[in-house]
């Protein structure tokens, strides 16, 4: 289903506008970082690779909140190399728009490579020292895996980086005669959750020859902890509409989290109300816990410390921890307080290390930034905040709305705007606080943009230098060095 | 009261359940259809459609580097090294708005809080506004807390106005309970708006987003007993139990008010059957410190000192912190207050000197309130005992304590030392309000000390705070009284001029009635008179300010059309310009290499040189190895010379 979603999606990828603006963001917000080993170009063809799979080059659906520091999340290609290699291959791949199990692969062992394998042995020990990349090499070269090769190579991509890694091993593992092995199956779940792929998951589930509960609670907790309560909590009447499975104690309690992961406080109680009465299952201290993280992380704060305090038995370590987090978590100081000192009246090794007298952070901010051939001097506002910004703020979101044009339609809306401005607002979300941002212009600034940059600098709280054609300009705190006259 | 027995929470905090569902299923469509047009991302990426609605990215997908900062933010509020610290972290969160980790919405709201706690208010308006313009989705917590402020600000209609708001029917982020908590205490103890209070308390019931709250409820009972309405506050104690099910209500909070009502209504063997019964071994209410006290107020203020003290002493063994708190400062407060009306002054001073066997440790309102009854009982050396003993305990007396040492000391005519009181206000920064000035006035003139009274006043004017009617309704008849007429007619003049009061016709007539007898007839014209011109002046010299301000703008205005109109031509000589630079661009790229689409990472560092980004932080955190200015420089010549 999601294949069919996903072609034309990779069809429409080459047009050049958006790669252009699509990479242009990539570039200025993290390092380049290339596969060599992906495109290298000396890759034996004494046997035919294993056709690339069909969904990969499509990105799993936008997950901006994973990587903050990107401006506007184009379809996610930072990891993997661009894939020319699916490009130029011949003949190209039987087509599969089904992910369903592969037949599997007549010559799978590799008979024409006279080399010898590596073995499982082999595979199993890199995937324990993390060094997936080269055991999918091998595997490519044609290493023999057997299931628990399988189980430890995809253990060992917990991180979305390695999720080119993690496909390329469940390939291997859908091409090998173990691929319904159901251990390795949940494995491939649990870690594609892990590298917040959930659409892989979600296909990969829906594939499975058989599941259990466990496949069930991967599914939910996944969705949860990738921020997709409101899907965890769609499964989870699924589960017991569908396909009739009575859920655990377990499972509730996972249920609780996606409750608590979509601000769903009703559906909480509710669920809760249930457990004992429709499936006989008398909840714990952490389903308990549970309705407490609802409450606290749907913001209700107050209405947990009461609900706490009305408990039917004594709070435990265990509850005042999780209203500790919860207040850490809004930033409700004296609740925190109050929370800290009830857990460490119960367990007294929870004293907190915050509490503990540490250094006080270092108050130069920015301190590598500024270190350097060109080192400015730090500044700041003064710490009275004028009424007068109001007018003044309304700047920004109108540099806000340039970078979304120049995301989607970068030709023709990007160049309403003068360059220096878009460079600024490009520049102030792809660096940090409170470091001077220095922008080159070849034409003479004009009056408005001056007008523009004295503003933003006030607001941001940021030394803007702006040197054009005829000199520089140094705006900080609402003012430039050229005094208005240039 | 029976711990072990469990009750469904759905008795124990009825707020909680509006009882708008009866299952999941329906509850999740309910909640998806007001989410349906929600979306979550951290900006700038725009929203899927002009009409969504941005909401709070979920605390667990925040990016490390983001939690990083909420952690370093936070502790610069938990542990501030002076007041600083919070300016700083108020400032930070606003400058990390614009970079490359931006402060999530829990970030802000952390700040907020301790703006709010510190009473900054107008940095935390600034802040909240500054945050919700740079697109941070505001939370229940934001909102909880923006209410707060505008209530602590004395600004209730707005209060209720945010809450209409985030309480529609599709709202992606309704109000929590504590939301209508802080707007009904507003309306009902800081304004006395009883009215709105409950129909407030009505919108919550229908909105579905809130269930029955007791404290809701609890603020409205007691404010009707304030009022002296018992049966009214009765009547919504019936209403709130039978919104939870025509049971027994098992939150303590609401029996003192209730009490209260019983007693204030005269039916006393009601209000006692109603302490036993939920005050007994087998009673399953719930009672914290809060709940105690209303009950121990109740039964004090309606000569029940026996029975006070009675329950105060459960009250205290019971008192087990930090596990347990069923005793807080204001239980000191009430037992005080219970033992005043018993007359019995030295016990209410024990029991206030033995908050330490609790653990607890006395606040300014508390000694605030004993000094009270300590100066309404003329022990003023007592009262400066406890005003020596506030500053040696590490707190600060504040204006209501000097005020009430000054009344003291006027109420035994020390009035020397009652007039330092009230100057030490000064010295200490403090900012004595229309109400304490009021006092010290109606003091002196009660003295006979009118001229030290006026000077007061002319204080008060001087320091831009409106003296009330009251202020100069007393002084003005006590000149009357002195038959100090020329003062009179000044003082009234004034009150004339004063647009903020009106001036009484029971006034007019005194003063006419005063002039008349002393044959100064002639002079009530000239003084109405007078009043006229001078306001005419005024009148006349706003005016006149208005027309040379309207004329300022009108050139400002004009100057900025012609501006805009020149710019917008420049404008568009640029776009054009520069469209052709990029298309111009494009085409000898695409002649070069030959292949459609040029690598992604060639057009990057074009774009990047055209406009000769660079940042300082961009080696350390972006890992981009940027050239020299002279390079850039040079790559800038040649990518803009088609402009
Ligand atoms: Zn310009
Ligand atoms: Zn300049």
């Amino acid at each position: 289903m999601a294949a069919a979603i996903h072609r034309p999606l990779l069809r429409s990828l080459p047009s050049s506008s958006t790669s252009r603006s699509r990479s242009l963001l990539h570039l200025l917000s993290r390092p380049l970082s290339f596969h060599p080993s992906a495109t290298s170009p000396n890759h034996p063809q004494q046997w035919q690779p294993p056709p690339p799979p069909q969904w990969s080059p499509s990105p799993p659906p936008p997950r901006n909140y994973q990587h903050q520091q990107q401006p506007p999340p184009p379809p996610r290609h930072n990891y993997g190399p661009p894939p020319p290699q699916h490009q130029h291959q011949a003949p190209p791949p039987p087509p599969r728009n089904n992910y369903g199990p592969p037949p599997p692969r007549q010559n799978y062992g590799h008979p024409q490579n006279q080399a010898p394998q590596a073995g499982p042995g082999e595979l199993i020990g890199m995937a324990r020292e993390g060094r997936v990349k080269e055991a999918v090499e091998l595997l490519d070269k044609g290493a023999r895996a057997d299931p628990h090769a399988f189980y430890e190579l995809a253990a060992a991509c917990s991180n979305p980086k390695l999720l080119e890694e993690l496909r390329k091993i469940h390939d291997f593992f859908l091409r090998s005669p173990f691929r319904a092995d159901l251990q390795v199956n949940n494995k491939m779940l649990e870690m594609y959750a892990k590298c917040a792929a959930m659409t892989h998951a979600r296909r990969t589930f829906d594939h499975m020859p058989d599941r259990n509960m466990d496949s069930w609670h991967i599914m939910i907790d996944g969705y949860s902890v990738n921020g997709l309560g409101d899907v965890a909590l769609q499964l989870f009447e699924e589960m017991k509409s569908k396909y009739g499975i009575t859920p655990t104690a377990h499972t509730f309690l996972l249920v609780l989290n996606a409750c608590a992961n979509s601000e769903a406080i009703e559906e909480a109680f509710l669920y809760f109300d249930a457990m004992s009465r429709d499936h006989g299952i008398e909840p714990g201290v952490e389903h308990y816990v549970g309705i407490i993280e609802v409450l606290g992380k749907s913001g209700h704060l107050n209405e947990a410390m009461e609900y706490i305090e009305k408990l039917p038995f004594e709070p435990t370590a265990m509850v005042w921890e999780s209203l500790l987090n919860l207040a850490r978590m809004n930033g409700d100081i004296d609740l925190e307080d109050r929370a800290e000192e009830l857990l460490v009246s119960l367990d007294p090794t929870k004293v907190n290390p915050k509490k503990l007298p540490t250094p006080p952070p270092k108050r130069r901010l920015g301190i590598n930034m500024l270190d350097g051939r060109n080192k400015l001097v730090e500044y700041r506002l003064p710490p009275k905040i004028e009424k007068k910004v109001v007018n003044e703020q309304r700047y920004v979101p109108d540099t806000r709305y340039v970078l979304h044009d120049i995301d989607q339609e970068a030709k023709e809306q990007a160049l309403l705007y003068h360059s220096e401005r878009l460079a600024i607002a490009y520049g102030l979300i792809s660096t940090p606080a409170r470091t001077p941002l220095r922008i080159i212009k070849n034409l003479r600034i004009c009056g408005d943009c001056h007008n523009a940059i004295k503003i933003m600098s006030r607001i941001v709280g940021r030394e803007l230098i702006v040197r054009d054609n005829k000199r520089f300009h140094h705006f900080k705190d609402g003012k430039c060095s050229c005094g208005d006259y240039w | 009261m029976s711990l072990s027995k469990p009750l469904s929470a759905r008795r124990l905090v009825p707020a909680l359940f509006p009882l708008a569902h009866t299952s999941p299923a329906s509850a999740a469509a309910s909640r998806r259809a007001r989410r349906r047009d929600a979306f979550v991302a951290t900006p700038p990426t725009p929203p899927p459609s002009p009409s969504s609605v941005r909401l709070a990215e979920p605390l667990p997908s925040l990016a490390p580097s983001r939690l990083a900062l909420h952690n370093r933010i936070l502790e610069l509020l938990i542990s501030p090294k002076s007041d600083d610290d919070l300016a700083e972290a108020a400032l930070f969160t606003r400058h990390a708005l614009h970079s490359n980790c931006r402060p999530s919405s829990f970030t802000c709201a952390a700040v907020l809080a301790a703006l709010l706690r510190a009473r900054r208010l107008e940095e935390f308006f600034a802040l909240h506004r500054f945050a919700l313009q740079a697109a941070v989705p505001p939370t229940a917590v934001t909102h909880a807390l923006y209410l707060s402020a505008l209530a602590a600000r004395g600004l209730p209609d707005a209060a209720i106005h945010h809450l209409r708001i985030i309480s529609r029917p599709r709202s992606p982020v309704p109000p929590s309970p504590t939301a209508y908590r802080v707007v009904v205490r507003s309306l009902v103890v800081d304004h006395g708006r009883l009215s709105d209070g409950i129909q407030l308390k009505d919108e919550m019931l229908e909105s579905g987003f809130v269930g029955p709250d007791p404290q809701v409820y609890n603020i409205l009972m007691a404010g009707l007993v304030e009022a002296g309405d018992g049966a009214k506050a009765v009547e919504l104690y019936d209403e709130l139990k039978e919104k939870v099910g025509g049971e027994l209500i098992v939150d303590g909070i609401v029996y003192g008010s209730l009490m209260k009502a019983y007693f204030l209504m005269g039916m006393e063997e009601k209000a006692m059957d109603c302490y036993r019964e939920v005050i007994g071994a087998e009673s399953e209410v719930r009672f914290d410190a809060e709940s105690y006290n209303g009950v121990v107020d109740a039964l004090g203020q309606n000569g029940r000192l026996d029975d006070a003290l009675e329950l105060f002493e459960i009250m205290r063994r019971e008192h087990d912190p930090p596990l347990r708190i069923s005793v807080n400062v204001r239980s000191f407060s009430v037992m005080v207050d219970a033992y005043c009306a018993a007359g019995r002054i030295d016990d209410a001073i024990a029991v206030f000197r033995r908050m330490g066997e609790c653990e607890v440790v006395a606040d300014v309102a508390a000694y605030n309130n004993l000094i009270r009854h300590l100066s309404l009982q003329r022990l003023v050396s007592e009262a400066e005992l406890l005003y020596k003993d506030i500053e040696e305990s590490g707190l600060k007396a504040d204006e209501e304590t000097h005020v009430l040492l000054m009344e003291g000391c006027f109420r035994v005519d020390r009035i020397d030392e009652g007039i330092n009181y009230f100057d030490k206000m000064d010295e200490l920064e403090l900012k004595p309000d229309a109400t304490a000035y009021h006092k010290i006035a109606d003091g002196l003139i009660g003295h006979g000390m009118l001229d030290k009274a006026r000077m007061y006043i002319d204080r008060m004017r001087v320091k831009e705070i409106s003296p009330s009617t009251a202020s100069y309704e007393a002084l003005l008849k006590a000149y009357v009284a002195a038959a100090r007429l020329d003062d009179s007619i000044g003082i009234t003049k004034v009150i004339l001029l004063d647009e903020k009061v009106a001036f009484s016709d029971e006034m007019k007539e005194l003063l006419e009635g005063a002039l008349c007898g002393e044959g100064r007839k002639d002079d009530i014209t000239k003084l109405y008179e007078d009043v006229e011109k001078e306001k005419a002046e005024a009148a006349a010299r706003a005016a006149e300010e208005k027309e040379r301000a309207d004329a300022l703008a009108r050139e400002e205005r004009e100057k900025r059309r012609a501006e805009a109109a020149a710019k917008d031509e420049a404008a568009a000589r640029a776009s054009a310009a520069a469209i052709e630079a990029i298309l111009g661009h494009k085409r000898r790229t695409e002649n070069v290499t030959g292949e459609p689409a040029p690598d992604a990472n060639i057009m990057d560092s074009e774009f990047q040189s055209r406009f000769g980004i660079t940042s300082d932080g961009d080696g350390a955190l972006q890992g981009i190895s940027s050239g020299g200015e002279t390079k850039e420089g040079e790559d800038e010549t040649k990518g803009g010379d088609g402009q």
